[in-house]
């Protein structure tokens, strides 16, 4: 019987996944992974996409009043605010340390709490309990995919795997247009790099 | 003569740690093994075969080796490195490095309780700290290394006495026979060579380098299949 790719049929937000001594399963693994994600894209792609998201995406960014006056030093933040601003410098290459502390940061709570809140404190603690906003997730996998293909750094790769599949496990609950046309560009994106990577090391997929 | 140590945990790297200090004839000052009676991970044929072209052990546990060896050893009914029985043991050991082989993080109670302890990390720090990083270093660098370290407080930043590198495996045994390998393997060299000398050991700045998260799978595969193709 053919395998299924298996990390995103639980409700990861609810169940998170460690991937702590994941099984080597074989070539087939790759196959099975290859063919939930163009699943995935191909079920987005049939509704009524943006078609050049990320510069729409862009343009939202730079006119949107929050991020213009958006400070790093600030009592608070907003993660989608926090995560456009990065996203927007990041693209635009106003790389600092800043920014650059802030996003592994970021990454490294999702990593341990496999969760991302809507509000952190100056010190990116989180407040309140609310974890289920998928934005949040489809900026930080975004970040983390812009961040891959300036560094080619796996760390950033690594990141965007996991919060792609949390929130593929959460799909039905992705019902903003602007949302879906920007995670089918991140899953292509991923795919791509995972494609790349693999003929570069010599694995026929 | 500096007093060599060793905390056990019933898993495979202690089992390889056990292998290499007995096929080369090391002998420690002391022995701890702590022990829950958990049942040790059961191995395949095909990966008993490959840890035994690598000098492992690894069919029988822990207290099985020990026992049939004849090695005196200190047995504690808990898995936890941070146990205040263990500490008090510890401190009273005069004992001037442990060998850690798992069994949680290192708490501030421990770390100051007398000895220093060491790390067989399977990465080059700086640049591979944190988890899994012989799958990060086999994509990127077709190779591994690993990295004996005295631990502190901070992730794999402590003082480096020694560092091993090794070309990727031809197999898919990862997880437990090649990396327990690589560790005990450097853990021969720190002690066959005499490297437990403090005024040697390198400094690590903690704000340089690359910290890594647990693979993905699709990582995973993509560096075993690069091992294997």
């Amino acid at each position: 019987m053919k395998k299924l790719y298996p990390y995103i049929s639980k409700n990861l937000l609810e169940n998170p996944q460690n991937y702590q001594m994941s099984k080597y399963v074989g070539p087939e693994f790759l196959k099975s992974y290859k063919e939930s994600r163009v699943k995935n894209i191909e079920i987005f792609q049939k509704e009524n996409l943006f078609e050049n998201y990320e510069s729409v995406l862009m343009n939202i960014l730079k006119n949107n009043s929050n991020l213009s006056n958006f400070e790093f030093n600030k009592e608070s933040y907003e993660t989608e605010n926090l995560l456009s601003f990065l996203y927007v410098r990041l693209k635009t290459r106003k790389n600092n340390e800043t920014n650059k502390k802030i996003l592994n940061q970021l990454i490294k709570k999702f990593e341990i709490k496999k969760l991302l809140y809507l509000q952190y404190d100056s010190n990116l603690k989180e407040i309140g309990s609310n974890y289920t906003k998928l934005s949040n997730y489809i900026l930080l996998s975004l970040c983390c995919l812009l961040k891959y293909e300036q560094t080619k750094n796996l760390k950033f790769l690594n990141t965007s795997l996991k919060l792609n599949d949390t929130i593929l496990s959460q799909r039905i609950k992705i019902n903003n247009n602007f949302e879906k046309s920007l995670f089918c560009f991140v899953l292509q994106k991923e795919l791509c790099y995972i494609s790349i990577l693999c003929k570069l090391k010599g694995i026929k997929k | 003569m500096k007093r060599i140590g060793i905390i056990l945990t019933p898993d495979v790297r202690s089992k390889a740690y056990l292998s290499k200090l007995m096929d080369n004839k090391i002998k420690l000052d002391q022995i701890i093994f702590m022990n829950d009676n958990r049942e040790e991970k059961k191995f395949s044929n095909k990966e008993i075969i490959q840890a035994k072209l690598y000098g492992i052990k690894i069919d029988k546990s822990v207290k099985t080796i020990l026992d049939e060896n004849n090695i005196r050893f200190k047995e504690f009914s808990f898995v936890d490195i941070n146990n205040s029985q263990l500490t008090n043991f510890i401190k009273q050991s005069n004992v001037d490095f442990f060998i850690f082989t798992g069994g949680g993080i290192l708490k501030t109670e421990i770390l100051s309780s007398g000895p220093q302890f060491i790390h067989f990390h399977p990465g080059i720090v700086p640049f591979y700290r944190g988890s899994t990083c012989f799958y990060y270093s086999i994509i990127n660098d077709d190779k591994c290394g690993v990295t004996a370290y005295v631990m502190n407080e901070k992730l794999d930043a402590g003082k480096i006495i020694h560092q091993k590198t090794f070309p990727k495996p031809s197999h898919i045994f990862i997880d437990d026979v090649f990396d327990a390998h690589i560790r005990s393997d450097t853990m021969t060299d720190v002690l066959k060579n005499n490297l437990l000398v403090k005024e040697n050991f390198s400094k690590q700045d903690p704000n340089v380098g690359e910290t890594y998260f647990v693979i993905h799978p699709v990582l995973k595969h993509v560096a075993i299949l690069s091992c294997v193709k």
